[in-house]
């Protein structure tokens, strides 16, 4: 049997024609490079470097310098035991993931479209029996799966077993906080690869997402006055709901609709950035 | 597979205003190898990117293999290979990595078949040696090379090469036309470029665009032979006036120019009729008196004077 006899001609099935081929491509840039791991060490070092330092390192510090805090505590500072600041470990943490892990994976993602179009490489692969939205959903669901495992699962791990060997730590609220944090960062996923379909530049691209991020921490508190209500709309009032949901209080309604609103924004991107890609000449 | 692979009606694509093609209406038939000539800007890489549905047309339509080139553009590209301008590839890969990714958009099949054809592939364009390199340190030269291995790993049956010997040598050149030869037994070859001598050694059908306008397209003999019509070419000793006058009144004859050199008279007889040129100018010539023929034969026009005389006009 000769090469060709034996290779069978693939059918196109609409419009994920070339799904699993694309998925392999972008697995390997996961999984066959160094960007896993040096993601993990990263990530590793922040987060759990952080959580190491809180519930170890900074207690023995407070506790060395016991005269000094109960002298700044008579003279009406305000200050922490060793055991209220191993208490907040978790919350400090969480809150350092839900501002910097979204800015790595807007890093990570802000390139994804825009530099294959700006280099020709989706011209060259959209040339072959590829449908647009096939080339899209492959981005979206490896980094997806990426980005969860590395930035997620593989730091929340640690994270869980360092907090429970030193504080009380309850489980469902723990896994529901990261779930919101996984929630909140699809959204910065999301956003970022519609903004790298339809960016004209990298700054362009960056900016906005960026924007976006830092923008809504910033501006959080004066917009709050002129948006009332409207902005648990938006992503920016998660790390709120996850500190709450970690000290085990429930989200007050309003508070309910950011669970709604930023599942639904994500799907506003998804939806824009596909009818774009749809749309656009490569 | 029809007949025609390639049609065109008024196809038209405006950027911004500016109309890039404009109404091109062209059919290319199979088995043939067709070159796209143009100067730049003239809309040959837009028009090929109409047809894979890279780009969308402003008016008209274009059918490849008889499917549309704007709602059946996945089904055409399933049976194309294409090799863009200046080709670009995933510069994570290797050469054998590029176009193992290529060949699992086309084929199903085990794993030994399809590395034996990326290995074929990899040995037709002569890039075994550099297989496992990364695409990243490649040349001009070995880009293109892996660009064409990539266009016809999957024995596409149309290929569709943009400028495909424009980063090569000449040594590189002679290898690309023959491994165009070779692949036109199996595809209709349709190919933009500038060297014109390429052209006229390996193409069988030329289309021609200036402007973004069509101006010329049919086979390169007829093309060569039909701009300003054909000419003969006359060289003549002796009395000529009767016979100038009995060439210049045949209906056939739609222009005559006289030039005389070292006693001996040149004439370019433009023909409107080639079939009674053919059979009626030589007789008309000997049939006067005192007129010796020297020399007498078709002119034999250089495609690059064909070209830039329809390009300037």
């Amino acid at each position: 049997m000769t090469v060709t006899q034996a290779l069978r001609p693939k059918r196109t099935t609409g419009r994920l024609t070339g799904f699993g081929n694309l998925v392999l491509r972008e697995s390997r840039k996961w999984w066959g490079t160094r960007r896993w791991w040096m993601q993990v060490l990263i990530w590793l070092v922040i987060l759990n470097g952080f959580v190491v330092f809180g519930l170890h390192v900074m207690p023995s510090i407070i506790e060395q310098s016991a005269a000094e805090m109960e002298q700044a505590a008579q003279s009406g500072a305000e200050t922490m035991t060793a055991e209220e600041f191993q208490q907040d470990v978790p919350n400090v943490m969480f809150g350092l993931a839900t501002f910097l892990l979204p800015v790595g994976v807007i890093i990570l993602v802000q390139s994804q479209v825009y530099a294959e179009k700006r280099s020709g490489v989706a011209a060259w692969i959209m040339s072959k029996p590829v449908g647009r939205p096939a080339y899209l959903l492959a981005k979206l669901v490896v980094d997806a799966i990426g980005i969860l495992l590395v930035m997620i699962v593989l730091q929340m791990i640690p994270a869980y077993i360092l907090l429970t060997s030193v504080i009380e730590v309850n489980t469902g609220n723990f896994l529901l906080a990261v779930a919101l944090l996984a929630m909140t960062l699809f959204f910065y996923q999301s956003f970022t690869l519609m903004m790298s379909v339809i960016g004209s530049s990298t700054e362009m691209v960056m900016g906005i997402s960026l924007g976006v991020l830092l923008g809504g921490m910033v501006l959080k508190d004066p917009l709050t006055r002129i948006l009332n209500d409207l902005i648990f709309l938006t992503p920016w009032t998660v790390p709120d709901a996850i500190s709450l949901t970690l000290s085990g209080q429930p989200l007050p309604d309003v508070m309910q609709m950011t669970l709604v609103a930023v599942p639904t924004l994500t799907l506003v991107c998804l939806g824009v950035m596909f009818w774009q890609f749809r749309r656009q000449e490569l | 597979m029809p007949e025609t692979i390639i049609h065109t009606d008024r196809l038209t694509r405006t950027f911004n205003g500016v109309q890039a093609l404009n109404a091109l209406s062209m059919d290319i038939p199979a088995h043939s190898i067709v070159g796209f000539l143009g100067p730049n800007g003239a809309g040959k890489s837009t028009t090929i990117k109409l047809l894979l549905g890279l780009i969308h047309p402003t008016s008209g339509s274009g059918s490849v293999f008889g499917k549309d080139i704007v709602y059946e553009s996945r089904e055409i590209r399933q049976h194309v290979g294409y090799l863009a301008q200046q080709p670009r590839f995933d510069e994570t890969m290797t050469a054998r990595q590029t176009l193992r990714f290529v060949a699992k958009f086309f084929y199903n099949g085990p794993t030994n078949a399809i590395e034996q054809r990326v290995a074929e592939s990899l040995e037709l364009v002569g890039l075994q040696d550099k297989a496992d390199r990364s695409v990243k340190g490649f040349s001009g030269g070995e880009m293109q090379r892996l660009g064409i291995a990539q266009a016809q790993i999957n024995e596409p049956n149309l290929l569709i090469l943009d400028e495909p010997a424009a980063a090569l040598d000449p040594m590189g050149r002679r290898d690309v036309l023959n491994i165009m030869e070779r692949l036109r037994e199996k595809a209709t070859i349709f190919y933009s470029t500038h060297i014109l001598d390429d052209v006229e050694r390996v193409s069988d059908r030329v289309v021609i665009l200036n402007k973004g306008e069509l101006v010329a397209q049919g086979p390169i003999e007829s093309l060569l032979q039909a701009e300003e019509g054909a000419v003969y070419h006359v060289a003549l000793k002796g009395d000529v006036e009767s016979a100038k006058a009995r060439i210049e009144s045949q209906p056939w004859v739609s222009a005559l120019h006289i030039n005389r050199h070292n006693g001996t008279t040149h004439w370019r007889v433009g023909i409107s009729d080639m079939d009674a040129a053919n059979a009626h100018l030589l007789r008309e010539v000997l049939a006067s008196e005192g007129v010796q023929v020297l020399e007498y034969g078709l002119e034999a026009y250089e495609l690059e004077d064909v070209f830039m005389q329809i390009v300037q006009r």
